[in-house]
């Protein structure tokens, strides 16, 4: 049985090199190594035990830091508690870069998603909910589509969430899935009953690509809520939509 | 604002002590701090929330600032520049104030800044009257945010904006997802959005833009290729072409050189720190970019700049300060060798939210000669930043390439060098038949340069690129390298590109780590691969190159034609599974033949729940099989061929793998170094038995085959980075293949 320290040899590099620099903090590190190409200052991986250090008790801005550098540090121990931080942590950051670390992990974003997504069925707390469904997004894989689109508009596996900050997380999730089939989610979702869920769907129309649902912009120019008219009008500015009625 | 009793309690006797201790440290009074100098202007920015808690956490992350709206800030006008001067609050009119970056125009009569209000999604420019006459009027108005204003020659306003550029939006690296990531632009202060232009796209943030005497801007730049990741000091015009490196590229004392400022041409004033948890605060230090030998007239050279630490006291990373040495924003050069800056004591990272008390950010004077500061202004319940003299400047140089109507974006630019064998880079190449080599001899063997686009996961719903830190790449082209050693190219403009020359066995010799990029129209012609700043470099041949005789190649091809190498799941012939379907699989996929049958590691995942899942990795098996991490319905990961080469290489401090691990068959971006290309091995495009490595070809060796083409698959792909995804075989590949740009 061997037991992988270091296993890939840039990284390792990466590391000496970054604690040589630690040493010594005022004199500049050289960090141009003629095999690898650059090597950044300050980006050295953390250890396993700094990185579950940090997770328990650090900074968010700390944590998030390290969670990035610690990109490839494989840490079997740090994946139940950044899966805790995705539902119970009340920094958006630390959730958001919690996802990021995790999906990552080829064998442990499975089990992870399973459980966002009956979390987002399931859980009687509308926050923990609205969580998960943010989480689904935020571990950016396809899987999350059907979830995701059921707790918007529901389907013949369930209804809609009955709480609209659900739904409007749902919608964000979407935003940031970014997957083809969710542009008409986002569009059912400008036509939601709840002014948050209406604004919600509409900022993410800009960042998903191929949106072609011009038709619900078009009607939210006559909704009830002057942001959600304003937001409609930018965006049917940007996409300047033509009317079935006419030739463009 | 109201002061709070404590903050209030703490900031008269601050303020005394502050005094004082300038009084002794200078022998002079806060009154004559700035003579000659009316008045300034800078912005304040709130730091306590609506429940009266300080917000701390928000903008910590990241170089710029622009997710944290905390209203309550405004553009002020201190005149005399004393603590006892008068303000004038410029966007009073308005409500929920937050600003982010100022600027005074060349005569010292106008303020340009970016401010969000309540009644705004967004920070956009505004422009004001220094007198405070007239309300300030609004320059644009898009549905993104537009940040950290200058003017620049030519009545025109350069800024950063995280506008999309194309409907695939703002190219963002992947710790950017929300495709948010703030690129250059420039407006005309009469016509704003109506004349609004984009400047190339960068694959992370750009950031603090400045203007140089040359008419020039500077800018910092978040730099993410591979395993670089920092923020690099950057210049270009204010057309937005020859964007070129200043300093930081090879060596520099922090992570992040930010908030930088010109004192002279080819040095510069700035702010170096860790790129996120120190509120963007950090140590001052000088930057000499100046070639040191061998340039007439000034020339800068990135490769050899130099750094001084000013504030050697002041952590360079998120490190907590001692009490009393604190960090430093935004320097601004008075002229007479002092700095404007803002500055905070205490730590100014991490331990600031887990007191839940933010750092307070104030105005002084920075004196190289003592080190000292003395105090300019500093009101403890908000920060003070961006402070700059109002006084009247020269204006530099007017780019001519701003005068007339803005490029057609679809116009494509020219890439090429004049000499590609040329490099000061003293480094040694590994692997193949250039082991061993100095890359300037290494080059001489450059057959080709290949073009790489870079694109993240804006592309659709994937989580990574696949086991690799490389973003989303594509090959516009491999282009001939002629026998004068040049090379041209037409390209799409705008668009984020790296560049690898290659040998006669189609390996980079070396992975430019660097993006760069150029405006429709462009011509950016290099000195050769990385070659000196101080000389000149000069077609072999005569006036011109034979590239420049023969016109650029046109590689300004459509994201169809480009050339992508998606592992798996693409239509048939497009996947580097392809390769292994046709000629490795018999042998290499644990089947009676396999020489690694039965050989493996295991994986171990202990869930939230307890529950102990364990994956079992093959040491080498090239099949489809997908890899056994379906689970409840959710996630099928991916084949066996692409965990068993790409693992090793993907993870390291894995104490939780056991078993035999395999070589690092493939080292992402390095095809040259990679086990697995060592061991098929390499041949020429010249000679069909002239092969790059001294093993035997492989599965040659073993009575099977490989044509060229079939390994360039594998080569390019590990030079590329060894990506799973790509836009053919993302969701959503049969839009991406109607699209163009």
């Amino acid at each position: 049985m061997k037991n992988l320290h270091i296993a890939n040899p840039v990284l390792g590099l990466l590391l000496v090199l970054a604690s040589a620099g630690m040493a010594s903090a005022q004199e500049p590190p050289t960090i141009f190594d003629p095999v690898h190409g650059e090597i950044s200052p300050g980006t050295a991986a953390p250890s396993e035990a700094e990185l579950m250090d940090v997770i328990r008790s650090g900074a968010p801005s700390r944590l998030m830091g390290l969670l990035e550098h610690g990109e490839m540090v494989e840490c079997n121990a740090c994946v139940p508690l950044l899966e805790a931080k995705l539902l119970e942590s009340g920094n958006a950051g630390v959730r958001e870069l919690a996802a990021w670390w995790l999906r990552r992990r080829p064998f442990a974003v499975g089990a992870i998603m399973n459980r966002m997504r009956l979390t987002l069925e399931g859980d009687a707390d509308p926050t923990r909910r609205s969580r998960a469904a943010e989480a689904l997004g935020e571990l950016m894989d396809a899987h999350s589509l059907v979830p995701l689109r059921r707790a918007v508009e529901g389907d013949a596996d369930g209804a809609a969430d009955t709480s609209a900050m659900v739904r409007a997380s749902a919608v964000l999730a979407l935003g940031r899935l970014n997957h083809p089939a969710g542009n008409a989610v986002i569009a059912y979702a400008i036509e939601d009953t709840d002014v948050s869920v209406r604004r919600a769907a509409l900022s993410v129309v800009l960042i998903v690509n191929f949106y072609r649902e011009y038709d619900a912009l078009v009607s939210a120019l006559g909704d009830a809520d002057p942001v959600v008219r304003r937001r409609a009008a930018q965006l049917v500015g940007e996409f300047r939509p033509c009317p079935p009625s006419r030739r463009c | 604002m109201a002061m709070r009793g404590w903050r209030k309690k703490f900031w008269m006797g601050s303020a005394i002590a502050l005094v004082a201790l300038a009084s002794c440290s200078t022998g002079s009074s806060s009154s004559g701090v700035l003579p000659g100098v009316q008045a300034i202007v800078f912005e304040q920015r709130a730091f306590i929330g609506a429940d009266g808690n300080d917000v701390v956490t928000q903008g910590n992350r990241l170089t710029i600032d622009y997710r944290r709206y905390v209203p309550g800030g405004g553009v002020f006008v201190l005149s005399p520049p004393t603590p006892d001067g008068t303000l004038t609050n410029l966007t009073e009119s308005f409500a929920g104030v937050d600003i982010l970056g100022l600027d005074v125009s060349f005569d010292a009569t106008q303020v340009v800044f970016a401010m969000r209000t309540a009644s705004d999604d967004n920070y956009h420019i505004y422009l004001a009257n220094v007198d405070g006459s007239d309300r300030p009027r609004k320059l644009t108005f898009g549905m993104y945010n537009d940040i950290k204003p200058i003017f620049v020659p030519g009545d025109r306003i350069a800024f950063m904006t995280a506008q999309p550029y194309t409907a695939m939006g703002t190219r963002a690296d992947e710790y950017e997802h929300r495709r948010e990531v703030t690129q250059l632009a420039t407006i005309s202060i009469s016509a704003g959005d109506a004349d609004r232009r984009l400047c190339a796209q960068n694959l992370s943030h750009s950031a603090d833009p400045f203007l140089m005497s040359d008419g020039r801007v500077g800018f910092s730049r978040w730099e993410h290729l591979g395993p670089v990741n920092d923020v690099k000091l950057f210049a270009m015009n204010t057309d937005c072409t020859q964007m070129v490196a200043i300093a930081g590229q090879h060596d520099k004392p922090a992570n992040g050189l930010l908030q930088v400022q010109e004192i002279s041409p080819g040095q510069f004033i700035s702010i170096a720190t860790s790129r996120q948890g120190t509120i963007q605060a950090g140590t001052l230090v000088h930057i000499d970019a100046r070639a040191r030998s061998g340039a007439t007239g000034l020339a800068l050279d990135e490769q050899h700049a130099r750094f001084d630490i000013l504030t050697p006291a002041v952590p360079t990373d998120a490190t907590s300060p001692a009490s009393g040495v604190g960090r430093y924003r935004r320097p601004f050069p008075l002229g007479d060798g002092r700095l404007l800056v803002s500055w905070s004591d205490g730590d100014v990272n991490g331990r600031n939210e887990l007191a839940d008390t933010a750092p307070n950010f104030g105005l002084y004077v920075w004196d190289p000669e003592t080190g000292h500061r003395t105090l300019v202004y500093d009101d403890p319940d908000v920060w003070e930043l961006y402070a700059l003299p109002v006084r009247v400047r020269d204006i530099p140089p007017v780019n001519q390439g701003v005068i007339g109507p803005a490029p057609d974006p679809t116009t494509p630019a020219v890439i090429g060098s004049v000499d590609v064998t040329v490099t000061s880079l003293d480094e040694t190449v590994a692997g193949g038949s250039l082991d061993g080599m100095t890359l300037s001899e290494a080059l001489t063997h450059t057959r080709r340069v290949r073009i790489i686009e870079g694109f993240s996961s804006e592309v659709g719903a994937i989580r990574q690129f696949g086991l690799t830190r490389h973003e989303g790449a594509a090959i516009l082209g491999e282009v001939p390298v002629l026998a004068d050693g040049s090379w041209e190219a037409s390209i799409p403009s705008l668009l984020p590109f790296h560049l690898q020359p290659l040998d006669e066995f189609g390996l980079a010799i070396r992975n430019q780590l660097l993006w760069i990029q150029a405006m429709p129209g462009e011509d950016r012609r290099c000195g050769g691969c990385h070659e000196a700043r101080s000389g000149t470099i000069l077609p072999r041949t005569g006036p011109t190159t034979l590239a420049q005789q023969a016109g650029p190649v046109d590689r300004n091809i459509p994201i169809p034609d480009r050339l992508e190498l998606p592992w798996f799941n693409a239509p048939a012939g497009e996947n580097v599974q392809d390769v292994f379907n046709a000629a490795c699989v018999s042998c290499h996929s644990g089947g009676a033949g396999d020489p690694f049958a039965g050989r493996s590691y295991t994986v171990q995942i202990t869930t939230r729940d307890g529950e102990m899942l364990t994956f079992e990795i093959p040491y080498l098996d090239l099949s489809e099989r997908l890899i056994d991490t379906y689970y409840e319905r959710e996630v099928v990961s991916y084949p066996a061929s692409y965990v068993s080469l790409l693992y090793p290489s993907a993870m390291f401090e894995a104490s939780d793998v056991m078993g035999e691990m395999p070589p690092i068959w493939v080292t992402p971006g390095e095809a040259r170094t990679s086990r697995l290309i060592a061991k098929v091995n390499a041949v020429s495009e010249d000679d069909a038995s002239s092969w790059a490595y001294d093993t035997p070809p492989h599965p040659e060796d073993v009575g099977g085959s490989l044509t060229r083409e079939q390994r360039m698959v594998l080569i390019r792909s590990v030079d590329l980075g060894g990506q799973y995804w790509s836009r053919h075989n993302v969701d959503g590949a049969d839009m991406w293949r109607m699209a163009r740009y």
